[in-house]
């Protein structure tokens, strides 16, 4: 991700990766584990798990323990890329690739002894290798590599129950050959979810990758929840940060405008919770929404608010009892956790970040404390209020937390508003909204993420083309516009892979039609990170969106929503682009420039306004 | 020679060479390439809003950065008539409109320096000195300048007065209003050196070259 070096280091808190990002903006940890894992890296033999809650730094932690240690994993299996629904035999093929590609060298002679089927898939020379298993992994999408995925499946298929004991085969034998034993990094173990089918998939691979050095990242819940493949293992916790170097890691997110913040950073902080992907999301609101706004106490609440919204809005609540005996104790029993049929408390506000562990007090007791952006729903005093216990019902028979949903019940039609509130989660008029979104979209060093909801299609083109056109007013950028159809029969996520494997591209529009399947939008959801490093603009209509987001509850972190309303020719004024048209027409040398793109995407607008305009 | 007479020369050379596009076409493309290097000299995020032209009048809004909280918009309809708003951001209180109405009388400061015919002897014994005091006078500490006190109190933005030349009064804005003082430092050495090359090889400066940012 590229970084300004004097300036603001913005983002929705995405892990520090590069030697640039750590020497800009690593804040060091003030939690022992770091220490702990370098330990680990450079002495120990066993499988070490090491666990935290969503967005307190875990992947930047492990990269930080790697740097210092001065080794890296020999293999790393990011379980959260690779397949869609994770069924046990697509974690073995993530891991059988891995290995390969770890192999390509000196070692892939061990595994074809154990697989000698292999060399059909994935060849025989170190460049076939290469290039087989980013095709095998869908890394590299095409045509030849969804029929070696297909094949390297059916191959592992009849094997299913014999692959555990032929890992521990390979593993060993590459080890002996190697001299050492290999040490593993598990990656995005974390994103699965305790009880869900797709955790249950990856139940045999961990536990055979956890007889060897392996580093577990896993969320806090599976710290407690008991599960066999974790019984014996070391358990290292990443605990909430303290408010200082929470502080201290957004002043040097502001760069040199920190010091214009001073008030305002230890507020920020204190909403945190300690998790500094938290304490990333406020800022950048914050600094979002300051820009409209000059009352920076209305800034502050609203930016708390707007991260209650990304966070809490549409996902699961945990019972209101727990909460209510977490705010009065400030403890949680962690072994609530791990009781079957507790999706709905325990395991829930952890997983969810409705709570925040803070530090352990003995075996099954843990300090802990209800997020603060969410604190005030849970007020002893606001359920006795008839109107709001109404409101709970409805947010609850919706399947979404009443957090998000601040309505002020004392305005007439206020039941509309709730109706609006899940739907509007960013309130401007539809100049604003084309002003932000083509200001989001004029570097192509930016890597923004939007979702537009769009209620009248026929606005759509012109809409587009306005887009298209002010996103080339300084620099040349290519844009792909693609459909993809969700619904029955349909491979969304696979149309997705394929329209990104297209690295020309450098803003990727993508018009989502159909009825998504509840499958389909959780496989663009557990692909987050796919979309990570991408410029994406996502068109949906209006009345899909409220049931998409509420099943894309990592995505909707990296997306910014914004709803038009239906009618475009009242806001932009065939007067406004005549005037940028006559600015520009004349600078157009050639084709494929900034110019041409900006002129002739503007013509089309145009274009639509002047037929609007007349009927 | 007084050095009076040949900073006068080295005045009109830097306008000449730096802020006096001629055609409507050149006028366009250094007013599109002064707002695009403005993301990368103020170290903002988002550039601004492409220029526009209604009638005759070339115009844009430029946001600052967030630190300065300045937005400035400018209507530029000839080299003698033009205003730029400055609009303190983000609460969109005008602070004050900078007008040049070409219609009143403007001293001809060029006129009586062509009837002179000195500027070859004063390019010949220009220093170093000379032209570091130029580029100072018109853009990093104009002369007659004013201080915003409210609501921005900030005594390092000097806004030049008296300036006739739009071109040259965005420019001045550009290092005025940036927010990093290292690098208002880094760009005088580089329009010294700028400017010190073209006039000294008797050659043009092109739109790139007077827009880029300094090296820091």
């Amino acid at each position: 991700m590229k970084r300004n070096k004097y300036g603001m280091n913005l983002d929705e808190g995405i892990a520090l990766s590069s030697t640039e990002e750590f020497e800009l903006l690593y804040v060091e940890s003030d939690c022992r584990c770091e220490r702990r894992l370098v330990d680990w890296i450079q002495d120990e033999k066993q499988a070490v798990l090491f666990g935290g809650q969503i967005g307190c730094g875990k992947t930047t932690a492990i990269e930080q323990a790697f740097r210092l240690s001065g080794k890296s994993p020999d293999i790393i299996f990011h379980f959260d890329r690779n397949d869609l629904n994770l069924s046990p035999l697509d974690a073995w093929i993530i891991i059988f690739s891995e290995i390969v590609r770890f192999s390509a060298g000196e070692y892939f002679s061990v595994l074809v002894s154990n697989l000698p089927d292999l060399k059909e898939i994935f060849g025989t020379t170190a460049e076939e290798l290469n290039e087989s298993v980013p095709q095998v992994l869908l890394e590299k999408f095409s045509p030849a590599a969804l029929e070696k995925h297909r094949k390297f499946k059916v191959m592992l298929e009849p094997l299913l129950d014999h692959l555990p004991s032929l890992f521990r085969s390979v593993v060993v034998a590459i080890g002996e050959k190697l001299g050492r034993p290999l040490m593993f990094l598990a990656a995005g173990v974390d994103k699965f979810q305790p009880c869900s089918p797709e955790y249950f998939g990856l139940s045999a691979p961990l536990t055979a990758l956890a007889f060897f050095k392996t580093l577990f990242e896993v969320n806090a819940v599976h710290l407690f929840t008991d599960d066999p493949w974790t019984k014996h293992l070391e358990k290292v916790v990443l605990t909430s940060s303290s408010q200082q170097w929470i502080e201290e890691m957004l002043s040097k997110r502001l760069g040199v405008y920190a010091q214009s913040y001073q008030l305002e950073i230890p507020i920020l902080a204190a909403f945190s919770g300690g998790i500094p992907r938290q304490a990333l999301r406020l800022l950048d609101h914050f600094i979002s929404q300051q820009k409209r706004n000059i009352n920076r106490k209305e800034v502050l609440i609203n930016s708390v608010e707007s991260v209650n919204r990304d966070f809490f809005s549409y996902s699961k609540r945990p019972k209101y009892d727990l909460l209510k005996y977490v705010s009065k104790h400030k403890m949680l029993e962690t072994s609530y956790i791990s009781l079957p049929g507790d999706a709905e408390t325990a395991l829930n506000a952890v997983f969810g970040n409705w709570l925040i562990l803070k530090q352990q007090k003995n075996e099954s007791q843990w300090e802990a404390f209800i997020n603060p952006v969410i604190k005030n729903s849970f007020d002893d005093t606001i359920s006795d209020d008839p109107e709001i216990a109404l409101l709970k019902k409805y947010a609850l028979q919706q399947g979404m937390g009443v957090s998000g949903l601040d309505i002020n019940t004392e305005v007439a039609g206020w039941q509309q508003s709730l109706l609006n509130a899940i739907e509007e989660p960013i309130e401007l008029n539809v100049t604003e909204i084309l002003d932000a979104i083509a200001s989001a979209l004029l570097s192509g060093q930016r890597e923004d993420r939007i979702i537009v909801a769009y209620e009248n299609k026929a606005n759509f083109d012109a809409v587009h083309a306005y887009l298209e056109a002010k996103s080339n007013t300084y620099e040349y950028q290519v844009w792909r516009h693609c459909i993809v159809e969700g619904g029955e029969g349909y491979s969304p996520l696979l149309k997705m892979l394929e329209i990104l494997a297209d690295k020309s591209v450098d803003i990727y529009s993508v018009d989502l039609v159909g009825d998504f399947t509840i499958e389909q939008l959780a496989e663009l959801n557990i692909r987050r990170d796919t979309f990570l490093d991408k410029q994406l603009i996502w068109w949906i209509p209006r009345n899909n969106l409220a049931k998409y987001l509420i099943h894309w509850t990592q995505l909707r972190q990296l997306f910014k929503v914004f709803i038009l309303e239906d009618d475009i020719s009242k806001s932009l004024k065939v007067e406004e682009i005549e005037a940028d048209l006559k600015f520009m027409e004349d600078l157009v040398e050639s084709e494929k420039t900034a110019a041409f793109s900006y002129v002739s995407n503007l013509k089309k607008v145009l274009t639509y306004l002047k037929e609007a305009k007349h009927g | 020679m007084d050095n009076k007479i040949i900073r006068a020369y080295l005045l009109q050379e830097v306008i000449r060479l730096g802020f006096s596009p001629s055609s409507t076409k050149d006028k366009k493309k250094w007013l599109l390439q002064y707002g695009n290097s403005l993301k990368l000299f103020w170290d903002t995020e988002n550039y601004p809003p492409a220029p526009s032209m209604n009638g005759n009048v070339l115009s844009a809004t430029i946001n600052s950065s967030e630190a300065v909280k300045t937005l400035y918009e400018y209507a530029i309809e000839s080299a003698d008539k033009f205003a730029v708003r400055l609009i303190h951001s983000p609460n969109t209180n005008l602070m004050w409109t900078h007008d040049m109405d070409g219609g009143y009388f403007c001293f001809p400061n060029q006129l009586f320096l062509s009837m002179q015919e000195l500027r070859t002897a004063a390019i010949e014994k220009m220093t170093e000195d000379d032209l570091k005091s130029i580029v100072d006078t018109l853009l990093i500490h104009p002369t007659p300048h004013q201080h915003i006190e409210s609501p921005i109190d900030n005594h390092d933005i000097r806004i030049g007065g008296g300036i006739t030349n739009p071109f040259l009064y965005l420019f001045h804005l550009r290092i005025q209003l940036c927010p990093i003082p290292d690098r208002r430092d880094a760009e005088r050495g580089r329009l010294i050196d700028l400017f010190d090359y073209a006039i000294r090889n008797n050659t043009t400066l092109t739109i790139p070259d007077l827009m880029a940012a300094p090296e820091n």
